[in-house]
C-alpha cells in the first residue's frame, strides 16, 4: 500500500520511458515555481527533475564545486543521458544556480523545448501583473511548440485534478497529527515526491486507495520525538531516515519536496490562467525570492497543529537562499522556545557519521 | 575619492539628508536626482578587502550564523554593522534600502537581512531576467518598477521628483559612460596604455557616481592622460608579448596579482567586469533608457558569449584568465561554457582559477602562481 509510492520514485526513468512508448510527451521541470497545471492541460506529463544517489562523475567538468549537490547531480544525470526521454524542460528563475543551469542545459543538453518562467521577488501589484503575463506567455510558447491550442476547459480540468491532489496530500498529512502517526517522514517524502513524478490523475487514485486502507495498517511507525524538517529539495531520503532511526519521528515539514509543493490550492473563482498565476504568486514562499517571515509563520502553524517538539533544518551546502534566512529562523525559534538543529548535507556519498552523532546529541537534549 | 564619498554620507546623515544603500547595477541616477546620499556596500567590502580589514568582519558575521559559503561581500558588510572598528567609521546607517533583483538573488537576500538589521523599509526593483533577447515587455516592466521606485522615494523623503533634474543627471551619467567607453577602447592599442590594476583603481566613479559632475571631470582628465600615453606609445609594460582577458571580479585582497603576469610580457587589456558599468542614456527619455541600461540583457549565456567573442577579437586577446569566484555564482557558473566557446570560436585558451573576491583567508598565493606559470608557459 505504501511501497507503491517508493517504487514510483525509484522507477521514475523507466516509467517515463514507458509513457513515451505509449505516445505521451514528458516534460521535466525544476523547482516548484513552474505552473505545472498548464503543462498537464496540454496533455504532457510533467515530472520534476531530481538528483540521484549515484556518484557525480560527469558534471564537475562543467560546474564548479561550490554549488549545491542537487544541481550538480541533476546535471550529471542529464549528461549521463538519464533524461534523454524528455521532450521539454522548464526552468524558473528561483536562484542563481538554477538560472545558470538553465543557460547551461540549453547549450549542452539537446532538448526539443526549453522553457523559462520568471517569478519575481516583490509582493507588489506590478509583480503580480507581470507574473500573470509571464504565465500567459508560457502557455503561448507551449502552444507554439505543440502547434495546438490549450483550451480553457482543459485548463479547468487540470486545475481540478491538481487541486484534488493537493487536498488528498493534505489528508495524508492529517494522518501524522495524533500521538500515533500512521506514516513516517521517509514514507511521506516518497508520497510527495511520487506526486511530482506521476500523472496527477493516477496519483490521485493511489492516494485515494491509501487513504481508504491506511487505518488498517498493522505496522505504523514507532512514535518518537516529534520533528518538523525544513529545507529545500530532499532528493535522497538518507538524512530523514537517519533522523527517524535515532528515536525521532518526522511529523511535518517545510520542504519543497513537502508542504511547499502542494499546500496552496488554485482559486477556481478566477479565470484559469489568473487563478494559476496567483496561486504561485501567493503560495508559501521559497526563500529564493522572498523574506522568511511568511515561511516562519507557516512553520509556526505546523508546529502547533502537529505537536512538533523540535525543528531540524536539512540544508544543502552552498544553498544561499536558505543560508541567508538561517540566523533569523534560528533566532525566532529560540524566542519561541522551540529547539532547532542546522544540518548541512552534501551529495549522498559524503560521510554521514558526523551528522548522525549531531542528530543523536540533539535528540538527547529534547527527551 | 572613495573615502570622501563615504565620509559625505556620514555628513549627510548628520544633516538629516536621507541615506540609502544600493548594489552595483542599480539605477543610482534616480537617487542622485532626488538628492539622496547613496553608498554601495559591495564597493565598501572591496575597500575592506584592499585594506586587509575584511577578515575580522567576515568572521563576525559567521559567528552570528551566516554561513562561510555565503557571498563574502555580504558577510563583510553584515559584520561591519555589528563589529566595532570598520574602516571610515563604517557605512552611514540607511534610512531605507533599495535593491534591484536582476541576475543576482544574493543581492535580494542580503538586502532582506539589512532591512531587518536596520528595521527600515526595503524597495525591491523587481527587474526581469532576460533569458534570450531583450523584449519590449521586459523594458515596460522595468519602467513601471522605476515609477514605483520614484513613488516610494517621494513618500519616504516627502519630496517630489524633479524631472528636469533627472534629465540633467542622466545627461551627466551618459557623458561619464561615453568617456569610460572611450578610455576602455584605447586599450585596443598596442602597447596597451592602461592595465588592470589602474583600471580597477579608476572604476569607482563609473560604478558609484554616474550622474555626477565629479565622475565626468575625473574621466575627462583620465581620458586625456591615456590618450597622451597612446600618442607617445607608452604601454603598461615595455614589451608586450601577450594580451590577456580577465573574467569576473578581481581578488580585492590581492589587486597586484595582475602585475605578476608582467614578467611574461603579458598584460590585461580587457576585463568585462570593468567594462559593463557604462551604459548610454537618452536624457529625453530618462526612465526607458535607465531600464535598458540596468536590465543587463548581456548576462545570459548567449549574449555574454557573443559579447565576449566580439571583444576578444577587437582587443586581440591571446589568452583568458577566469576567476571562478566562490562568492559570485551568476558570474562564475557559466565560465566553463565560456572557456569552451573561446577555444572553439577563436582558439583562445583559458585558465580557470578558483578563489574569492573579498575573503582571502583560504587564498594560497603560491598555488595560484604555480598555475599561472604553467598556463603562461603553455601560451608560450
Amino acid at each position: 500500500m505504501i511501497n507503491v509510492f517508493e517504487d514510483l520514485v525509484s522507477n521514475r526513468h523507466k516509467n517515463a520511458a514507458e509513457w513515451k512508448n505509449k505516445g505521451r510527451k514528458v516534460f521535466g521541470y525544476f523547482c516548484t515555481y513552474v505552473p505545472e497545471e498548464i503543462i498537464y492541460a496540454a496533455g504532457i506529463i510533467p515530472v520534476r527533475i531530481m538528483g540521484g544517489s549515484e556518484d557525480i562523475t560527469h558534471a564537475d567538468v562543467h560546474l564548479p564545486s561550490y554549488i549545491c549537490s542537487f544541481s550538480r547531480s541533476c546535471y550529471d544525470l542529464a549528461l549521463k543521458r538519464c533524461y534523454d526521454y524528455l521532450d521539454g524542460v522548464v526552468f524558473p528563475y528561483t536562484c542563481d544556480t538554477i538560472v545558470s543551469l538553465y543557460n547551461i542545459w540549453k547549450a549542452d543538453i539537446p532538448t526539443p523545448y526549453v522553457g523559462f518562467v520568471d517569478p519575481l521577488c516583490a509582493k507588489t501589484e506590478t509583480a503580480r501583473k507581470y507574473f500573470r503575463e509571464e504565465v500567459a506567455r508560457f502557455k503561448g510558447s507551449l502552444e507554439n511548440y505543440l502547434g495546438k491550442e490549450i483550451s480553457e476547459d482543459s485548463l479547468r480540468e487540470s486545475i481540478r485534478t491538481y487541486n484534488e491532489n493537493r487536498r488528498l496530500l493534505k489528508k495524508v498529512y492529517e494522518l501524522r497529527k495524533g500521538p500515533q502517526p500512521l506514516l513516517s517522514g521517509v514514507e511521506v517524502l516518497d508520497i510527495v515526491r511520487s506526486s511530482m513524478l506521476t500523472p496527477k490523475d493516477e496519483h490521485n487514485s493511489l492516494l485515494g486507495s491509501l487513504l481508504d486502507r491506511i487505518s488498517e495498517r498493522e505496522d505504523p511507525p514507532e512514535p518518537g520525538v516529534r520533528i518538523l524538517v525544513s529545507g529545500s529539495v530532499i532528493y535522497d531520503p538518507e538524512v530523514l531516515r537517519m533522523i527517524e532511526d535515532s528515536g525521532a519521528l518526522i511529523v511535518a515539514d517545510d520542504l519543497c519536496t513537502g508542504t511547499r509543493y502542494f499546500w496552496d490550492l488554485v482559486n477556481t473563482n478566477s479565470s484559469p490562467l489568473v487563478g494559476i498565476a496567483d496561486r504561485y504568486y501567493e503560495r508559501i514562499p521559497c526563500p529564493c525570492n522572498y523574506p522568511p517571515e511568511k515561511r516562519l509563520e507557516h512553520i509556526m502553524t505546523l508546529v502547533k497543529d502537529y505537536d512538533v517538539e523540535a525543528v531540524i533544518f536539512t540544508l544543502q551546502k552552498f544553498c544561499d537562499p536558505h543560508l541567508f534566512d538561517m540566523p533569523f529562523m534560528e533566532e525566532k525559534l529560540k524566542e519561541a522556545e522551540i529547539p532547532s538543529l542546522r544540518l548541512e548535507t552534501e551529495h549522498v556519498t559524503a560521510p554521514l557519521g558526523p551528522l548522525k552523532t549531531r542528530i543523536e546529541a540533539f535528540l538527547e537534549t529534547i527527551r | 575619492m572613495a573615502s570622501k564619498h563615504y565620509m559625505e554620507a556620514h555628513e549627510a546623515k548628520k544633516q538629516g539628508r536621507p541615506v540609502t544603500w544600493i548594489t552595483g547595477y542599480d539605477p543610482v541616477e534616480i537617487l542622485y536626482a532626488m538628492d539622496i546620499a547613496v553608498v554601495y556596500p559591495e564597493n565598501y567590502s572591496a575597500l575592506c578587502a584592499v585594506t586587509q580589514t575584511a577578515p575580522k568582519f567576515i568572521e563576525a558575521a559567521e559567528r552570528m550564523g551566516y554561513s562561510s559559503d555565503l557571498c563574502s561581500y555580504a558577510r563583510n558588510t553584515i559584520g561591519t554593522t555589528f563589529e566595532e572598528g570598520a574602516p571610515l567609521g563604517g557605512l552611514a546607517p540607511p534610512d531605507f534600502l533599495v535593491v534591484a533583483r536582476k541576475f543576482c538573488k544574493t543581492h535580494v537576500k542580503w538586502w532582506q537581512v539589512l532591512s531587518r538589521r536596520f528595521n527600515c523599509p526595503l524597495f525591491i526593483i523587481d527587474a526581469p531576467y532576460v533569458p534570450e533577447d531583450e523584449k519590449e515587455y521586459h523594458v515596460e516592466h522595468y519602467v513601471s518598477q522605476l515609477e514605483d521606485l520614484i513613488a516610494f522615494l517621494e513618500e519616504r523623503t516627502g519630496r517630489k521628483m524633479d524631472y528636469d533634474k533627472l534629465r540633467e543627471v542622466v545627461k551627466l551619467s551618459d557623458r561619464a559612460s561615453m568617456l569610460w567607453d572611450e578610455i576602455m577602447a584605447l586599450r585596443k592599442n598596442s602597447p596597451c596604455p592602461i592595465g588592470a590594476a589602474d583600471v580597477l583603481s579608476c572604476m569607482f566613479a563609473i560604478v558609484t557616481l554616474p550622474g555626477t559632475q565629479t565622475a565626468v571631470d575625473f574621466y575627462e582628465r583620465l581620458l586625456s592622460e591615456v590618450k597622451e600615453r597612446v600618442k607617445n606609445k607608452i604601454g603598461v609594460i615595455p614589451e608586450e608579448n601577450y594580451r590577456l582577458l580577465w573574467d569576473n571580479i578581481v581578488l580585492w585582497y590581492n589587486v597586484g596579482l595582475s602585475n605578476y603576469f608582467h614578467k611574461y610580457g603579458a598584460v590585461f587589456v580587457l576585463e568585462p567586469y570593468t567594462m559593463v558599468w557604462s551604459g548610454r542614456l537618452d536624457p529625453s527619455n530618462p526612465l526607458e533608457s535607465l531600464a535598458r541600461k540596468y536590465m543587463a540583457p548581456f548576462i545570459n549565456l548567449k549574449n555574454r558569449a557573443d559579447v565576449l567573442v566580439e571583444l576578444c577579437k577587437q582587443y586581440r586577446v591571446d589568452g583568458a584568465v577566469m576567476h571562478s569566484n566562490r562568492s559570485c555564482k551568476f558570474l562564475s557558473l557559466l565560465q566553463y561554457e565560456l572557456k569552451d566557446i573561446l577555444m572553439e570560436k577563436l582558439g583562445i585558451p583559458s585558465l580557470i582559477i578558483e578563489a574569492d573576491h573579498c575573503d582571502g583567508r583560504a587564498y594560497s598565493d603560491a598555488q595560484i602562481k604555480m598555475r599561472i606559470d604553467a598556463f603562461m608557459e603553455m601560451l608560450g
